[in-house]
């Protein structure tokens, strides 16, 4: 039977894809960014949760008007395919092998969320991801070559309001995991949300950062993650930023976990615009 | 129904990109969703007046992206996404524009960050 055996909350900044492409992890100003992922790559690669041959990441991210355009903007999208290709964001297509899908568990996943929890997704057959997708697998799998895992994309309309509830997308996780138990092959299934944090892009507002909610968001989405549930986007947007409405996605992540799993990894670092959060979950024992 | 947004209580300097917003900015993120192919950008660039009347740009819309003036594109419906779009090809990147947006100058602008070096 499939399983969950990591739950991964992290930024999905695009400047880190140019940082990788440019060679420049080392550099003092991001070290501090890529050495917090070291021990999340160790531990992503111990014996508990690559014992199977295949290992699959669901991928909560949102497309940044790439992909996907306003003239039709899915609310919740689900690749269904074999492979993704990457994505031009409108500065070129960064030198990255596909990611690599698994066509039939990502059919029982869609399955499973139309029939069995009335998700009524869009489901994908071509979905070029972009950073939103990528930046978490650079800081996760940063090694050359194919990416050592498959991949799930579930896309959620973070730009165009209205966009969905923070419960809503906490119940989306709830959906994705009882679809992961209720598949039967022996695989191992990671979920990742993806991020902000704290971040504003647009108007006078721009580099609006608030390190104080980031903190205190880290703890929540640990211990409480139903008071984060009921934060509106307005509220959400007032303290963090109107870009930083995204959390909403890790929310869909912490959905997936068990109530009370155990917090392995948190890091925090917020250098220029963004406040750049890492947290990992897993089961407790 | 809990709302979910607050119109009573706008934040400051923020443009939420809602549906308003979006209809508003139609004809600008239409042209900037093009962007998303080489091709396309050698094309913009070769002949600007030209894309941007082929996406049926108003002449305000196009004053702005022709005077580069970010923050009221934004205001008038550009999706931050796609002004960036537009805005690399002037060769403005993410941070000058935003400088620009909070009209102080990029070195003002990284002086108040944690760490000015992390571009």
């Amino acid at each position: 039977m499939a399983r969950i055996v990591a739950g991964i909350g992290t930024s999905h900044v695009p400047s880190i894809g140019a940082v990788v492409d440019q060679g420049r992890q080392e550099a003092p100003e991001w070290k501090p960014l890529f050495d917090a992922y070291v021990p999340v790559r160790t531990w992503l690669s111990d014996d508990r949760k690559v014992d199977v041959a295949i290992v699959i990441y669901i991928v909560i991210y949102n497309d940044h008007a790439c992909d996907f355009s306003f003239s039709k903007y899915p609310t919740f999208a689900v690749g269904a395919a074999s492979e993704y290709a990457i994505a031009d964001e409108g500065f070129g297509v960064r030198p990255l092998p596909p990611i690599k899908g698994d066509l039939e568990f990502s059919a029982h996943i869609c399955r499973h969320l139309v029939y069995e929890e009335e998700f009524d997704i869009t489901v994908c057959k071509d979905m070029a991801v972009e950073h939103g997708l990528l930046v978490p697998m650079d800081l996760c799998f940063p090694q050359q070559g194919d990416w050592p895992v498959k991949v799930v994309p579930v896309q959620v309309n973070v730009l165009q309001h209205p966009i969905p509830t923070a419960l809503r997308c906490f119940k989306l996780g709830q959906a994705l995991r009882r679809a992961v138990e209720s598949y039967d092959r022996d695989i191992n299934v990671a979920v990742m949300g993806t991020g902000g944090m704290p971040h504003q892009l647009h108007g006078e507002r721009f580099g609006h950062l608030n390190s104080d909610f980031d903190q205190w968001f880290l703890d929540r989405i640990e211990n409480d993650p139903q008071s984060l549930c009921e934060m509106t986007h307005h509220e959400l947007m007032d303290q963090a930023g109107a870009e930083a409405v995204e959390l909403i996605m890790w929310l869909t992540m912490r959905g997936a976990m068990t109530p009370d799993a155990e917090r392995i990894h948190r890091n925090y670092y917020a250098p220029m615009t963004t406040g750049m959060g890492l947290i990992t979950l897993q089961d407790a024992a | 129904m809990i709302d979910q947004r607050d119109p009573d209580n706008p934040i400051a300097d923020t443009y939420v990109f809602d549906l308003e917003m979006s209809e508003k900015g139609r004809r600008v993120n239409r042209l900037a969703e093009w962007l998303n192919s080489a091709e396309n950008r050698d094309a913009f660039k070769a002949d600007m007046n030209g894309v941007m009347d082929r996406f049926d740009l108003t002449a305000e819309e196009k004053q702005l992206i022709l005077d580069n003036d970010w923050l009221n594109l934004v205001k008038t419906g550009g999706n931050i996404y796609n002004v960036v779009r537009i805005a690399h090809l002037f060769d403005v990147g993410l941070y000058p524009l935003g400088a620009q947006q909070l009209g102080i100058s990029y070195e003002e602008f990284l002086k108040t960050r944690n760490e000015e070096g992390a571009t």
